[in-house]
């Protein structure tokens, strides 16, 4: 005999993110003026809310034990993990290696995330796209990106 | 001020050679991400929105307005030739239009979606005209209270509308809102979360949001599940529809129209909504209902009507009221924000030219997709054969150049990774990001407009429901919520979401 056991997975992860960021919006607004209902501080809502998310956390959570839901289904880490790092790599690359270099290591970093890569296509793409990018964003429309390191 | 008055501002706003131009490339930009599956009008206005600061207002939303109605032109190709919604509003389109397009009617399907968009888009665009100056006078005489009660009926609107999860959706919302509180507090210039991060001070920047949960996310999410393409049908055949066809998609032209028109301006609403109702009401109605699915002409005429009058209704909570009734038309809130125009009534007062030119520019960005589309049609079948291993690592970059030149800042860049990530937990999870979009746009305009109505009334929370209007909204979104939790409207919401 169980007593508690997970029926909805998903609905359980959920409500466990929920409880997170309302305790972290108690646990950060906590110094945050009140004030009173007439004159409502910084802090009123951020605390009212965040209530409203544990609350809601709390429910959930329940909820997972009592109905079913459909199983977890599992994370693709990889593709995760390299779409992500190739984003961020765009941010420590383009104030200092200017916008054709990253554009290039860009594309290249992220086609790794593709299962059906092909590596000389993508390097002929990439070649393309930091031109392409440069041409529309640097020349035409001005954005303040430096083309060149 | 009479309509002619009006139209005539518009008209000589919209057609300057300056805005022609943008409304062409926002059309075309529109279309291509439309036909272009994996790729929605959302991360694509939110990409494309910081490159718009160079420009006048006027331009930039007439653009980024282009961009979503062109995408309801687009989604129709990719549905009928592939069998693929390019867009979630096209799903329907798929069903029938296919079944044409196999019999090697693809060109009449084609056709009768494009002429029945553009009655849509002109019968719209005449709503918008004819009801602008009476909402708008309207909401100006709305108080605090009353806004604080609109907002509301229009996020639990959303909720109820959508797709997917009640109880999620409304959590969701409350992430928005919380969201929302990020950075320096107007009334008291306290510091809210902002962890002395200087970048955070004046809030989180929606587009990393925007581009993160919808952009991002879905392109780790489109890696790991594949996406096929291989179906492409190269044979069109006659793109004039034949007497009898022409005939039988009349009515559900008109039909689509009328149901996307209304369907448009509830909270929620929009194209998807809309061409799904359509998609049931030509059904339902239908003398002999089992062709539907077969091919019947009616299932492409109706629903992309629908979906086209519901993208452009849609604008008419946004412009009169400044409230957004869908995720696209929160973006183009903030779009307005940051081009230091505050959103509500008083733009129809303030900003005659950008108000009317933006109404105009719908008609003829209509008009435009008309003519060019039909010939560009192999243009597009080819862009569909571009493979989605280089065109994702595109959106990647372009998503981060976006981005880092909203405020040339690199910790947005890393925020929107940050929302990526959370944008793939929250599809595996199974809850729908747009209402946290909603709550998170909403989110200060409804502290400020709370707080202003509490300190009139002397923190009595009881003005709120003693003032007709404010207890109006309070009741109807009460009942709507109580109405969504029942089981019995439950199942009948399900159904309606279903693919037929």
């Amino acid at each position: 005999m169980t007593l508690l056991r997970v029926r909805d997975p998903q609905r359980l992860l959920f409500a466990g993110f929920l409880l997170a960021l309302g305790c972290c919006g108690l646990w950060f607004g906590w110094k945050l003026p009140t004030g009173t209902a007439v004159r409502m501080g910084a802090g009123y809502l951020p605390k009212v809310l965040s209530g409203i998310l544990i609350a809601f956390g709390v429910g959930l959570a329940a909820a997972s034990l009592a109905i079913d839901g459909p199983r977890l289904e599992r994370w693709a880490w990889r593709g995760l993990a390299i779409v992500l790092a190739s984003l961020c790599l765009f941010g420590l690359l383009v104030e200092t290696a200017g916008l054709l270099v990253t554009t290039v290591v860009v594309i290249l970093a992220a086609t790794a995330a593709a299962p059906d890569r092909r590596w000389g296509e993508a390097a002929v793409f990439a070649i393309v796209m930091a031109a392409f990018c440069t041409l529309v964003f640097r020349l035409f429309l001005g954005l303040p990106i430096p083309a060149l390191p | 001020m009479d309509i002619f008055g009006n139209l005539a501002i518009g008209f000589g706003e919209a057609l300057s050679l300056t805005n022609l131009a943008f409304c062409l490339i926002g059309v075309l930009v529109g279309t291509l991400v439309g036909v272009l599956p994996g790729l929605g009008p959302l991360a694509t206005v939110a990409m494309l929105l910081p490159i718009t600061f160079t420009m006048a207002p006027v331009t930039a939303l007439i653009m980024l307005a282009g961009i979503y109605y062109g995408a309801q032109y687009g989604g129709s190709t990719t549905a009928i030739l592939v069998n693929l919604p390019g867009e979630a509003s096209s799903v329907v389109t798929c069903l029938d239009g296919h079944q044409m397009a196999r019999r090697g009617r693809a060109g009449a399907a084609l056709a009768v979606a494009a002429v029945g968009s553009f009655v849509a888009g002109t019968f719209a665009t005449v709503l918008i005209v004819a009801v602008a100056e009476p909402m708008t006078e309207l909401a100006l005489r709305f108080g605090p209270a009353e806004y604080f009660s609109l907002m509301l009926f229009g996020l639990i609107g959303a909720v109820v509308l959508a797709s997917g999860s009640v109880v999620n959706a409304l959590a969701m919302i409350v992430v928005g809102l919380l969201l929302g509180m990020v950075g320096i507090d107007v009334n008291s210039g306290a510091q809210r979360y902002t962890f002395g991060i200087p970048n955070l001070a004046e809030g989180i920047s929606f587009v990393t949001i925007a581009l993160g949960l919808f952009g991002i996310g879905e392109i780790i999410h489109n890696l790991e599940r594949g996406t096929d393409r291989s179906l492409v049908t190269s044979r069109l055949g006659s793109l004039w529809p034949t007497r009898d066809e022409m005939r039988r998609s009349a009515r559900p032209i008109l039909r689509g129209t009328a149901i996307g028109s209304v369907l448009g301006v509830l909270p929620g609403g929009g194209a998807v909504l809309s061409a799904f109702a359509a998609y049931t009401v030509e059904k339902k109605i239908a003398a002999d209902p089992s062709r539907f699915g077969q091919g019947a002409i009616e299932g492409v005429a109706g629903p992309e009507a629908a979906n086209n009058a519901g993208a452009q209704t849609s604008f008419i909570p946004m412009l009169t009221l400044g409230i957004p009734s869908n995720a696209l038309m929160a973006l183009m809130i903030g779009a307005l924000v940051m081009h230091g125009i505050q959103p509500g009534p008083q733009v129809l007062v303030s900003q005659p030219a950008l108000f009317w030119g933006l109404i105009a520019s719908m008609w003829i960005g209509n008009l435009m997709l008309l003519v060019i589309n039909l010939p560009l049609i192999g243009m597009w079948v080819a862009l569909l054969r571009v493979p989605y291993r280089l065109l994702y690592t595109a959106i990647l970059v372009f998503s981060a150049i976006g981005v880092y030149s909203i405020n040339n800042s690199v910790f947005d860049v890393f925020l929107t990774a940050g929302f990526g990530l959370l944008g793939y937990f929250f599809i595996k999870v199974g809850a729908e990001p747009a209402p946290l979009l909603l709550g998170f746009v909403l989110g200060p305009m409804m502290e400020e407009n709370l707080r202003r109505a509490m300190r009139i009334s002397g923190g009595d929370p009881m003005m709120l429901v003693e003032r007709p209007i404010s207890l109006g909204l309070l009741v109807a979104s009460a009942v709507l919520l109580v109405l969504v939790l029942l089981p019995k409207l439950r199942r009948v919401r399900s159904e309606a979401f279903r693919e037929a």
